[in-house]
């Protein structure tokens, strides 16, 4: 069951600052401590009696800190974080999931954005938040989002540039290329922050139950704050789907990395803007590299003509 | 998981109890949004067959093609008359509430959860929050009043009430709503 959990943000005995990315902060919220703390009201105004109960019957969420941390999907989960939007009160007003797939790139989904763009509100990737309600974002631990690569509202994904190259300290995940191979999955397994709680993962009763060319279904429990989770196949450490949605109460929906990689590949390690890139931040390592330009979209689908898929 | 057994119950099998229940904008949005996927009509009381991938942005929608005979107590008729409709929702768009559609039907999963609408009354598409999302029946009329466009023009009336399938106006006139996307909602003036 669902439950709307009131939290706001205090900023609660930070003393210093906080490097690279706290000047795309709230100045009420710093990113030094080790700890903040998420108490009192969500900003968004809480309904009681609103369920979406997305999970019926048993709840397959298993905490990831009750893994050992030799456990494989334990190392894997290090790579998922929680992005967090926060307004100029320093209240975060809503959240979803994402994936570290570079250095200081982060995938989650279009809509999790306004409107697809940073604009308006304050966007933290903490890859910490692994006990209710404790948000770990010292240095390392957490970034700032400072540039939208690359999106689509259709295929819903959105590419985040980070302040600050967490994926060196957690590693990156990589999106699988291969359709066939993603189609020929039939369980899944994903990390998430549902519910905006602390990491989790699910890894029982996650069939597949359907797909087309770009969308993947299956029966793995999510809920509200699991969007922009990566979708594993259940043996697997490779990206196959970026969860977004449910569907009718029938199952829920993730969009095919196969179908999101023509977007990303420049971007990506080993990438022609991914290497530029690199080499810019070398020749000036006291500035943050710019975000490369956005390759060119790929060819407009024809499949079957829900939407046109070309880059924004 | 989600088995097969609960898979028409993505909000929960009570629908009508909940209307009755809860009071709240969102609740009814979210039971409305429910019932576009589980209520199964008796006979007597359907109308068009629901349609999950029915396209019904088109401003030729016309409620008067609709038969609601003998609509269950709990649901105003207005209210059948949207789900029937298919999936139609209220949301705020520059101070005015809007009639829109939910597209293609499905919860986006971000905290808190959003839908996809188009409105009816242009077709412009985005993502709502389902909070934000109001009906009809969620509407005070002390403190929303209808407006309806004729000849191009939006019309103001200060109040409203259902009657039947068609909505009174504060002048006592009575006027059948031809088309959704001919109506939309304001904030009245306060006192």
């Amino acid at each position: 069951m669902i439950r709307i959990i009131g939290v706001s943000v205090l900023a609660m005995g930070l003393s210093t600052t906080a490097g690279a990315y706290a000047e795309v902060l709230p100045k009420n919220l710093q990113l030094a401590g080790e700890t903040i703390s998420i108490t009192g009201e969500f900003a968004v105004p809480a309904d009681e009696g609103m369920k979406f109960e997305k999970v019926m019957g048993d709840a397959n969420f298993v905490k990831v800190s009750s893994l050992p941390s030799s456990n494989r999907d334990y190392q894997l989960s290090r790579k998922v974080g929680q992005l967090l939007m926060v307004n100029e009160d320093s209240k975060i007003i809503g959240g979803c999931t994402g994936s570290l797939v570079g250095p200081s790139l982060f995938l989650t989904n279009h809509h999790c954005l306004n409107e697809g763009q940073l604009e308006g509100y304050t966007y933290i990737v903490a890859m910490e938040h692994m006990q209710e309600g404790k948000y770990q974002v010292s240095e390392g631990k957490a970034a700032g989002a400072v540039g939208v690569l690359q999106k689509n509202e259709s295929l819903d994904f959105a590419l985040l540039y980070l302040s600050s190259p967490l994926g060196e300290t957690y590693g990156w995940i990589e999106l699988e290329n291969d359709v066939n191979a993603i189609l020929s999955e039939d369980e899944v397994k994903i990390i998430q922050h549902p519910d905006m709680r602390s990491k989790e993962i699910v890894t029982e009763d996650t069939q597949v139950v359907k797909s087309n060319r770009h969308f993947l279904h299956y029966l793995a429990d999510t809920e509200g704050g699991s969007s922009g989770s990566p979708v594993f196949a259940l043996g697997g450490e490779k990206l196959i789907a970026l969860h977004h949605a449910g569907k009718e109460g029938q199952y829920n929906e993730g969009v095919l990395a196969s179908s999101i990689f023509p977007f990303l590949e420049l971007y990506l390690p080993g990438g022609a803007a991914a290497n530029a890139n690199a080499t810019a931040a070398r020749q000036n390592t006291n500035t943050t590299a710019s975000p490369p330009p956005p390759p060119p979209p790929p060819e407009e689908d024809e499949d079957d003509g829900h939407f046109s898929i070309t880059g924004e | 998981m989600i088995s097969s057994e609960q898979k028409f119950n993505f909000f929960g099998t009570r629908v009508p109890e909940d209307i009755k229940l809860f009071g709240a904008k969102p609740l009814i949005i979210s039971s409305a949004f429910a019932c576009f996927a589980c209520v199964s009509l008796p006979p007597d009381t359907a109308g068009p067959a629901l349609d999950a991938s029915s396209d019904v942005q088109s401003s030729d929608f016309d409620l008067s093609e609709v038969s609601f005979e003998d609509p269950i107590a709990e649901y105003s008729p207005f209210q059948w008359s949207l789900w029937h409709g298919g999936n139609l929702v209220l949301a705020e768009e520059g101070g005015f509430l809007y009639p829109a559609t939910v597209v293609p039907g499905k919860v986006l999963e971000s905290y808190p959860p959003q839908m996809s609408i188009s409105f009816m009354d242009s077709g412009q598409q985005s993502n709502r929050r389902i909070g934000d999302l109001v009906s009809v029946t969620s509407l005070n009329p002390q403190e929303w009043s209808l407006q309806v466009k004729r000849d191009g023009v939006w019309g103001e009336s200060t109040s409203f009430t259902f009657d039947g399938q068609r909505f009174t106006l504060s002048d006592g006139a009575v006027l059948p709503v031809s088309k959704i996307s001919s109506i939309r909602f304001v904030a009245a003036a306060k006192g």
